[in-house]
C-alpha cells in the first residue's frame, strides 16, 4: 500500500525519472533528495554529510561517505547498505547488494542490474512461476498457522492430562515401593541366592550417596529404598537390579548391538533415551564404557528375583515405563504446549548412505531409511545416530550421543524446524565427520511473521501489473 | 590430506596402532643415521687427513662440451685412469654450475632429462676469458649487470672458488668432503680398476670403499620399518661440501620444511625425500612434501658492502644437507653445508648475486619464468575436505553471497568420488555435476576438483584399465638370486672327493690271476675343494610386476609420470568429454603425489620400484614424481582449453614446479605455531622460486578458535599468494559465515582489503613472471644494506614483505598472551600504516594490538594500484576503475609505483603483448599536502591513457 501512495506523490513522469534501482520502500527523505537533483538542485547525502552537485549523482564516482549518491552504479559498493533495487515486473522484486551491479552477472530478471542489452529479460517468463510458488507457500504457511493455533488449544489440555497421569503413576509407584520393601524385608537370604555373580557396584555406590540422590535414575530411586534399609543387605538387593540393569544396557546402549536396536529393545519398559542417559551419567564417570559394554552382566535368565515379589515387580517395571514416556512426552512441551503433537511422531525418508558414511567404499548405492523421533532417537538403517538432547534456539532441536563413527567421534544431529503445513523431513547433510544436520518442515514453527512477509512479497507481485510503468 | 585416515574397517585397525596423539610420528620416517648412504657419508667426511687430495682435475683433458662449457676428467689417486668427467658452464645471467659424473658407468647414472629442471637450451653461456696457472684455471666473465667475476677451478684437490668483484663468495669441496661412489659389480667391494686391488680392505678410495671403520650394512639391500630396500646396482651415492664466505650471519631457502626463516644450524641434517607427513611439527629439518634444495647466503664483506649469493643442488634422489659454522656458538663468520644424495649425479649451480634481485634472475635463469596466474587464482579459494553434495556446493556459495564476502573458487576433495576413482563422480551425492559447476561459473567463480595420481585398482575403472594395459604403472621387482652365468669354474678347481692311496703298493701276496687287477684303496683327496657352485647373484631380468600400494581407494597403482607418453595419457584425460561433469571453468588440485603409499617404506613408494620408462629405480627419481604429476596435469588442462591459464595446486614438487603449479605447505595444524611458520615457510619456497604459494589458513587438522582464524586471515590476505581455507573432515565448518557476526565482519574486512588490493598483487605477479622477483619475500631481499634483516629474531620471523612496497608483521599468538609488537621498519624514507595512515620513521615500534588488525606498512614514496569495488569474485571487477594511493616520500615528495593490466586469464599476454604495463611516476608538483581529490583525479586521466 505503501507503493501505491508513492506513486500518486511521483507521478508518471517524475517515476520514469527515478534514479534505476533505487529503493522504493519508506525513503521519503531520499525521494525528496533525488527529485532535487533531478531538477539541477545540489544532493544532499542521506546522512547529510555532504552536499554535491546534481551532476555528482549517479556518476559512477562514489562521493557519499554513505554511498546513497549512487544508487544506479556499483560506486559505494561496500559503504552503503542502501543498495540495489530491482523493480522485476511482471515478477518479484528484488533487493541486491550494490556490488551486484554492472558485474556481469545477471541478477534481476528485467535486466536492470547490467548494462542495457547485458541480460535477457526474463521476468515474463519467471514471474507467472515465481507467482504461483508465493501462492503455493501462502496457502502452506497459512495451513500451518491454522494448525498451530489449534495444536497450542489442544496442547494446553494434553498437557494437563498428561500431568495429572504422571502424578497418579508416579503416586502407584510409591505404593508399590511400599509392598516391595516389604516383600524384601521379610525374606531377605533367600531372596538374593544367586545375586553373588553379579558385576560391580557402582551403581549401588552411587545409590549410597545421599549427595546424589537427586541425579539418580527413576530407576534407581525406586530401588533405593531397599538399598536404605540395611548396608549389606540392600548393597545385594540393588546388585541385583543392577544386575538387570547392567543387561539392559549392554543390550540397548552398546554402540556395537545388532540390528534390532535400542528403541525396540525397552519401548515397553523404558524409555532407552532415559535408561540411556541416566546409565551413562551415573556409571560413566566412575566405570569404563569398555568395562560395562562387554562385561559379564546377568543374562536374563540368571537374573534372579524375590519370587513373592515378581508379580510386583513386573508391575512396578509397567507402571515405570508408562512413567517414563510420559515424562518424555512432557520434555516434548517444556518449551511450548503446542509440540505435543510431536511427542510420538517419527519421521522416515529413504536416502543413501553415501550422505552419511563417507567412507565406506562402495556403499554408494544403497539406500536407506533414515528414522528420526522428534523427542526421541534418530536411527539411520541399524545405526543410532543420537538422541534427543534438546533445544538450540527456537526452532533447533539437538540430537547427540550417537553411535562412534568408526575412528571418529559419537553421531550428532541437529534439526531445524521450518513452518509448514505438515510434519515432514527435508534433507540430511553431514556438515563435518559424524555431525549431521537436516531441516522438517511442521505446522509448530510456523509463525505470524511467516505470513506478512509472504504477504508484502505476494503484493509486490501481484499489485505491480496495475503500475502505470508496466505497459512501457 | 593426511595418510592414516579411515580407508577401511581394516585399515583402520591397523591405523590406530601407530596414530600419535597429537604429533609427527618420528619413528615411522628415516633419519641421516638410520639410512646407509648418509651414516657413509659422515664416516668418510670424519676420516683423518681428510685435506689429502684425492681427486685430481687434469687440465690437459679440457674439452669443449656441447652444450657449451667444457669438461675435465677426473682421477681418484687411488685409480690406474680418470673415471669422473667434470662439467663446468658458466653462464652469462652469473652462474657457474658444476656437475661431476661417472665416465663408463655400469648402469646409466641417471640424469634429469633437459628441460625439465634445467631450461632446454640452457641458459646463454657468458663470454669467459681463460687462464690456466699452476694448479687451478680461472674463468673471468662479468654477470649481466656488469659485476666481474671469476670461476676459479682448483685441480688437486679438486675444488671451485666463485668470486665476484674480487671476493670469493663460495668454494665448493672447500673443506675435500667430495664422494663419488662408482657403479660396482653386485657385492664387490672395489669398482674395476682401482690401484692395490690385492689388497682392497686397504684402499682409500671414496664412503663405501675405506680403510676406516667402514659400514658396510645397507651396501647392498637396506631394511627399515618392516621394508628391505633391494639395491642391486650397489652403492651409488655422492656428495660434497660448499662454504660461503665473508661473514655471514644467516642462510635462507632450503624448502620445504617446517623452520625458521633464518636456517637453524640443526645438529640434524635437512632431509630432501618428498613425504606425506602426517601432523608434521614445526622446527625441524625433518623431510616434508617438497624439495628445492636452494641456499641463499648473506655476505657481510669488507669496506661494509653486503652481497648475496645462491647455490643449488640439482638431484631427485634422497637428499642431506647439513649446515655448519666453525665458531661454537654459531654465530657469524663463514658458513659451511655439505650435500649427499644417494645416487644420480653431480650437478650444482652457484648464483652469483651480488644482489638478491640477481640472484633471484639468476635462478629463474636457469629454471624458466612462472607463467602469470588467472587474477582468480589470487581471490580467496573455500575448500573443506568435503564439500558432501550440491546442494551443499550451493549453500556455500550462497552463503558467501548472503554476507557479500567475496571469493572465488569453490574445491571438492576426495570425497566427491566414486570410490575414490578419480575423474568419476560419486552419482548419488553428485548426479549432475556439470549444472553445479555451471551455475558455480555463472556467477564469474572457479571450481577445482581434487585429483590424486594414485588409480585404483578397479577393472570397471577406465584409467586403471588403459594405464595397465599401456604398461604405464610403476613396477615392482620379484628379486630372486641366480647363478652368475659370467662366473666359470676354474680350470684349475678339484672336484674329485677320492683319490686311490699314492702310498699304496700292491701287496706282494696279491695274486692277479685269482683276485683280479690290484686298485689301490680310495682315500680322501687332500686337493679337494668342495663342490663348485657358480656365485649367486640377482637375476639381472627378473619378473616385473604392476607395483601396487595402499591409497585412499584401497589397492592402488602408481602410473610412471616420468614418461612423457604416460603424461600425455595424463593430460588427455582431463578433455572435457572425457572428463564429464566438468566445464572450461573446472581446474585441478593434485594432492598425494609423493607420491603417498600409505604401506609403503615411510609411507611412500619403495625406492627399488621400476620406473619403466628407461627402467629407472625409484630412488633416482623419487624427488622429483611429484612435480612430473602436476606438470602432466598443468599440460593437459593447457591442451583442454588452448589459450587459458591452467591452474593446478600441487602438495609435492621440485625445483621448476614454479612454471606449472600452485603449492601450499601441506597438512598444518590449527596452532599458532604453524600460523607463525607459515611466514618463514612462504618465504622460503618464495626464494625458490615458487611465489604462489600459501598455507590452509586456519590449519587442517584441529579446529582454530575465533581470534587465531581472524589473525591468521588477517596474515593470509597480506602474504599467502594463494589464499585458501580447508578443514580436515573431522572439525567443524568454518566458512567465514559460520563464525559470530563480529568474527565474520573481522574476517570479511580482511577479505576485502585482499580483494581491494588484487592489482597490486597482478601486479607484482607481473614482476615475478617477467622479472623474477618474488611476490613475497624476507625482508633482506629489499633491505640487504640493513643489518637488522639479516639478524634481528622478529624481523626475520614475524615480518614479510610484499613486494617491495608493503611490511607485514604477523601476529602468532592470542590476545591474552600478547597485547603489543614490535614492529621493525628497515631503512627507508618512512612508512605509512595501511590501516590509518599514520607515518613512522624506520626503526623498531612498538604496536598496541587490537583485533580488527595487524601491523602492516606501506614504504613511503610507493604507488599502490587499487580497487575499491569490492565484488563477489574477482572476475566481477575487472573492469572497474582503480584507486591508486600515493604515500610519499616525505623528503623528496615523490611516489613510484607500477600497474599491470591484461585480460587476467589468457596466454595473450605472452604472445601479442596484449597488456599494459606502466610505470606510475607521482612529483608532487606543489607542496605537500596537495588535496587528495585533485591528485586522485590527474591519475585516473593517466590511467585511460594507457588502456
Amino acid at each position: 500500500m505503501r507503493f501505491v501512495v508513492f506513486c500518486i506523490l511521483l507521478g508518471i513522469d517524475e517515476f520514469q525519472a527515478w534514479p534505476l534501482g533505487a529503493h522504493f520502500g519508506d525513503l521519503s527523505k531520499h525521494t525528496q533528495a533525488f527529485e532535487a537533483s533531478s531538477l539541477g538542485l545540489p544532493f544532499q547525502c542521506l546522512d547529510g554529510s555532504v552536499t554535491l552537485l546534481s551532476s555528482d549523482v549517479n556518476d559512477n564516482f562514489c562521493d557519499c561517505p554513505d554511498g546513497s549518491d549512487e544508487p544506479s552504479t556499483a560506486a559505494c559498493a561496500g559503504l552503503s547498505n542502501l543498495g540495489f533495487y530491482c523493480r522485476n515486473l511482471g515478477s518479484a522484486p528484488k533487493w541486491l547488494y550494490a556490488s551486484r551491479v554492472n558485474d556481469g552477472v545477471c541478477d534481476c530478471c528485467d535486466g536492470s542490474d547490467e548494462p542495457p542489452s547485458g541480460c535477457p529479460s526474463s521476468c515474463d517468463k519467471e514471474g507467472p512461476a515465481v507467482l504461483a510458488r508465493l501462492k503455493a507457500r501462502q496457502q502452506e504457511v497459512r495451513q500451518g498457522q491454522l494448525l498451530r493455533r489449534q495444536y497450542e488449544d489442544e496442547g494446553l489440555q494434553q498437557v494437563v492430562h498428561w500431568t495429572e497421569e504422571k502424578e497418579r503413576l508416579a503416586a502407584d509407584v510409591a505404593d508399590l515401593m511400599t509392598v516391595q520393601v516389604g516383600d524384601a524385608q521379610s525374606s531377605p537370604d533367600r531372596a538374593f541366592v544367586g545375586c553373588s555373580s553379579t558385576s560391580t557396584a557402582p551403581f549401588y555406590t552411587n545409590g549410597h550417596d545421599k549427595e546424589q540422590r537427586k541425579d539418580v535414575s527413576e530407576y534407581t530411586r525406586w530401588a533405593l529404598p531397599v538399598s536404605e534399609t540395611g548396608p549389606h543387605r540392600s548393597s545385594q538387593s540393588v546388585e541385583c537390579w543392577v544386575g538387570e540393569f547392567i543387561n539392559a544396557e549392554s543390550f540397548c546402549c552398546d554402540a556395537s548391538q545388532g540390528p534390532q536396536g535400542r528403541q525396540e529393545c525397552w519401548d515397553e519398559v523404558y524409555t532407552f533415551q532415559s535408561c540411556c542417559k541416566t546409565w551413562q551419567r551415573q556409571v560413566l564417570p566412575t566405570f569404563e564404557r569398555q568395562s560395562w559394554s562387554t562385561s559379564e552382566s546377568v543374562s536374563p535368565e540368571r537374573r534372579f528375583e524375590p519370587k513373592s515379589s515378581k508379580s510386583v515387580s513386573r508391575e512396578m517395571r509397567q507402571t515405570k515405563g508408562r512413567l517414563f514416556s510420559l515424562e518424555s512426552k512432557l520434555r516434548a512441551v517444556e518449551r511450548s504446549h503446542r509440540w505435543f503433537y510431536l511427542a510420538d511422531t517419527c519421521l522416515t525418508r529413504q536416502t543413501h548412505r553415501r550422505h552419511t558414511e563417507l567412507s565406506i567404499p562402495g556403499a554408494s548405492s544403497e539406500r536407506v531409511d533414515f528414522k528420526l523421533c522428534l523427542f526421541g532417537d534418530v536411527r539411520f538403517g541399524s545405526v543410532n545416530y543420537g538422541s534427543f538432547d534438546g533445544w538450540d534456539g527456537e526452532h533447533g532441536l539437538r540430537y547427540s550421543r550417537g553411535q562412534h563413527c568408526p575412528g571418529g567421534p559419537a553421531r550428532s544431529l541437529k534439526i531445524c524446524l521450518l513452518c509448514g503445513a505438515e510434519t515432514e523431513l527435508l534433507d540430511i547433510a553431514e556438515v563435518s565427520l559424524c555431525a549431521y544436520e537436516a531441516a522438517v518442515k511442521t505446522p509448530g514453527a510456523c509463525e505470524l511473521s511467516n505470513l506478512e512477509e509472504l504477504a508484502d512479497d505476494l503484493e509486490k507481485v501481484i499489485d505491480r501489473p496495475l503500475m502505470p510503468l508496466d505497459s512501457s | 590430506m593426511e595418510v592414516v585416515r579411515r580407508m577401511s574397517w581394516v585399515f583402520l585397525i591397523l591405523a590406530l596402532t601407530v596414530l600419535p596423539a597429537a604429533a609427527v610420528d618420528r619413528s615411522k620416517f628415516r633419519t641421516c643415521e638410520q639410512g646407509s648412504f648418509c651414516r657413509r657419508y659422515k664416516k668418510w667426511i670424519s676420516r683423518p687427513e681428510r685435506e689429502k687430495a684425492l681427486w685430481t682435475v687434469l687440465p690437459q683433458t679440457r674439452a669443449p662440451l656441447p652444450e657449451g662449457g667444457f669438461s675435465f676428467q677426473v682421477k681418484h689417486v687411488n685409480e690406474e685412469t680418470p673415471h669422473l668427467l667434470l662439467k663446468l658452464n658458466i653462464y652469462a645471467s652469473g652462474m657457474v654450475r658444476m656437475r661431476i659424473t661417472e665416465i663408463k658407468p655400469l648402469h646409466i647414472r641417471h640424469e634429469i632429462p633437459p628441460g625439465d629442471v634445467v631450461s632446454d637450451p640452457p641458459p646463454a653461456a657468458a663470454k669467459v676469458s681463460e687462464a690456466d696457472e699452476s694448479g687451478k684455471s680461472i674463468f673471468k666473465f662479468a654477470t649481466a649487470d656488469g659485476t666481474a667475476a671469476e670461476a676459479i677451478l682448483h685441480h688437486s684437490p679438486l675444488a671451485l672458488e666463485v668470486s665476484v668483484g674480487g671476493q670469493i663468495l663460495q668454494r665448493l669441496n672447500a673443506r675435500n668432503m667430495l664422494n663419488f661412489e662408482r657403479y660396482r659389480t653386485p657385492k664387490e667391494r672395489l669398482p674395476p680398476d682401482t690401484a692395490s686391488v690385492a689388497a682392497p680392505d686397504t684402499v682409500l678410495l671414496d664412503a663405501a670403499a675405506h680403510p676406516n671403520g667402514l659400514d658396510t650394512n645397507g651396501l647392498w639391500e637396506e631394511p627399515f620399518g618392516g621394508h628391505t630396500d633391494q639395491k642391486p646396482r650397489g652403492p651409488a651415492s655422492l656428495g660434497m661440501d660448499v662454504s660461503f664466505l665473508g661473514d655471514v650471519p644467516s642462510l635462507f631457502g632450503l624448502p620445504e620444511h617446517a623452520t625458521k626463516a633464518s636456517l637453524p644450524f640443526y645438529q640434524e641434517p635437512y632431509r630432501f625425500f618428498n613425504l606425506d607427513v602426517f601432523e608434521y611439527e614445526i622446527d625441524e629439518p625433518m623431510a616434508l612434501y617438497g624439495a628445492i634444495p636452494i641456499i641463499w647466503a648473506i655476505h657481510r664483506l669488507g669496506g661494509g658492502q653486503t652481497v648475496s649469493s645462491g647455490f643449488l643442488w640439482i638431484n631427485p634422489s634422497e637428499t642431506f644437507v647439513k649446515l655448519e659454522r666453525d665458531t661454537p656458538d654459531g654465530k657469524g663468520g663463514p658458513a659451511h653445508a655439505w650435500w649427499t644424495s644417494e645416487s644420480g649425479v653431480l650437478d650444482t649451480v652457484v648464483m652469483v648475486g651480488p644482489t638478491p634481485k640477481t640472484v633471484s634472475a639468476q635462478f629463474h635463469d636457469l629454471t624458466g619464468h612462472g607463467p602469470m596466474p588467472g587474477l582468480w587464482a589470487l581471490g580467496k579459494h573455500q575448500c573443506r575436505w568435503n564439500y558432501m553434495s550440491e546442494k551443499d556446493v550451493a549453500t556455500v556459495d550462497s552463503m558467501y553471497d548472503k554476507y557479500d564476502i567475496p571469493y572465488d573458487t569453490i574445491w571438492l576433495d576426495i570425497e566427491h568420488t566414486d570410490g575414490k576413482a578419480y575423474f568419476s563422480w560419486n552419482a548419488a551425492a553428485f548426479p549432475n555435476p556439470k549444472q553445479m559447476i555451471d551455475n558455480i561459473s555463472a556467477k564469474r567463480r572457479k571450481f577445482v576438483n581434487v585429483v590424486d595420481p594414485h588409480i585404483k585398482k578397479d577393472e570397471k575403472f577406465h584409467v586403471y584399465r588403459e594405464v595397465r594395459d599401456k604398461g604405464f604403472f610403476v613396477k615392482k621387482v620379484s628379486y630372486k638370486q641366480i647363478d652368475d652365468p659370467t662366473d666359470v669354474k676354474p680350470a684349475d678347481w678339484v672336484e674329485e672327493t677320492k683319490i686311490p692311496d699314492p702310498t699304496a703298493t700292491q701287496p706282494p701276496e696279491w695274486n692277479t690271476e685269482e683276485d683280479g687287477p690290484w686298485v689301490a684303496p680310495q682315500i680322501d683327496n687332500p686337493a679337494y675343494k668342495g663342490a663348485w657352485h657358480p656365485r649367486k647373484v640377482n637375476d639381472p631380468t627378473p619378473d616385473l610386476t604392476d607395483f601396487e600400494g595402499w591409497c585412499w581407494p584401497g589397492t592402488s597403482l602408481y602410473p610412471d609420470f616420468t614418461d612423457p607418453a604416460m603424461r600425455e595419457y595424463w593430460g588427455s584425460q582431463f578433455a572435457l568429454d572425457k572428463y564429464t561433469g566438468t566445464n572450461a571453468d573446472t581446474y585441478i588440485w593434485n594432492d598425494m603425489n609423493e607420491p603417498s603409499v600409505f604401506n609403503g617404506p615411510e609411507v611412500t613408494m619403495p625406492r627399488d620400484a621400476i620406473h619403466p620408462n628407461g627402467m629407472v629405480e625409484h630412488r633416482d627419481v623419487h624427488n622429483m614424481y611429484g612435480y612430473y604429476v602436476h606438470r602432466a596435469t598443468f599440460e593437459g588442462l593447457q591442451k583442454r582449453t588452448p589459450g587459458d591459464r591452467p591452474f593446478v595446486l600441487t602438495r609435492s614438487f621440485f625445483i621448476g614446479s614454479h612454471k606449472y603449479s600452485a603449492i601450499w605447505t601441506g597438512d598444518n595444524y590449527a596452532q599458532w605455531s604453524h600460523l607463525k611458520a607459515s611466514i618463514a615457510m612462504v618465504g622460503a619456497l618464495t626464494l625458490g622460486g615458487q611465489s604462489l604459494v600459501g598455507a590452509d589458513v586456519g590449519g587442517f587438522f584441529k579446529h582454530p578458535d575465533t581470534e587465531m582464524t581472524v589473525r591468521w586471515y588477517q596474515l593470509a590476505v597480506l602474504i599467502y599468494p594463494f589464499l585458501r581455507n580447508h578443514a580436515h573432515l573431522e572439525t567443524p565448518r568454518r566458512e567465514p559465515y559460520v563464525f559470530d557476526e563480529k568474527t565474520m565482519l573481522r574476517i570479511k574486512a580482511s577479505l576485502q582489503m585482499r580483494y581491494k588490493m588484487l592489482p597490486l598483487w597482478y601486479t607484482l605477479f607481473h614482476r615475478w613472471a617477467s622479472a623474477a622477483e618474488p611476490v613475497v619475500r624476507p625482508l633482506f631481499w629489499d633491505f640487504l644494506d640493513d643489518p637488522q634483516t639479516h639478524e634481528n629474531e622478529e624481523a626475520l620471523e614475524s615480518q614479510i614483505m610484499l613486494g617491495d612496497s608493503l611490511l607485514v608483521h604477523g601476529i602468532a599468538k592470542p590476545s591474552s598472551e600478547q597485547s603489543e609488537a614490535t614492529v621493525y621498519l628497515p631503512k627507508a624514507s618512512g612508512w605509512y600504516s595501511i590501516h590509518n595512515g599514520a607515518f613512522k620513521a624506520p626503526g623498531a615500534h612498538v604496536h598496541k594490538l587490537d583485533l580488527d588488525s595487524i601491523p602492516a606498512y606501506y614504504r613511503a614514496g610507493t604507488v599502490v594500484p587499487l580497487k575499491s569495488r569490492i565484488r563477489r569474485s574477482s572476475a566481477c571487477m575487472s573492469l572497474d576503475p582503480f584507486t591508486l594511493n600515493v604515500y610519499l616520500n616525505p623528503q623528496t615528495g615523490a611516489a613510484k609505483g607500477r600497474l599491470y593490466i591484461d585480460d587476467y586469464r589468457t596466454r595473450t599476454y605472452q604472445d601479442v603483448g596484449l597488456l599494459c604495463a606502466r610505470k606510475i611516476d607521482f612529483t608532487c608538483s606543489a607542496r605537500l599536502g596537495t588535496r587528495t581529490h585533485h591528485a586522485k583525479a590527474s591519475f585516473e586521466e593517466t590511467l585511460k591513457s594507457s588502456h
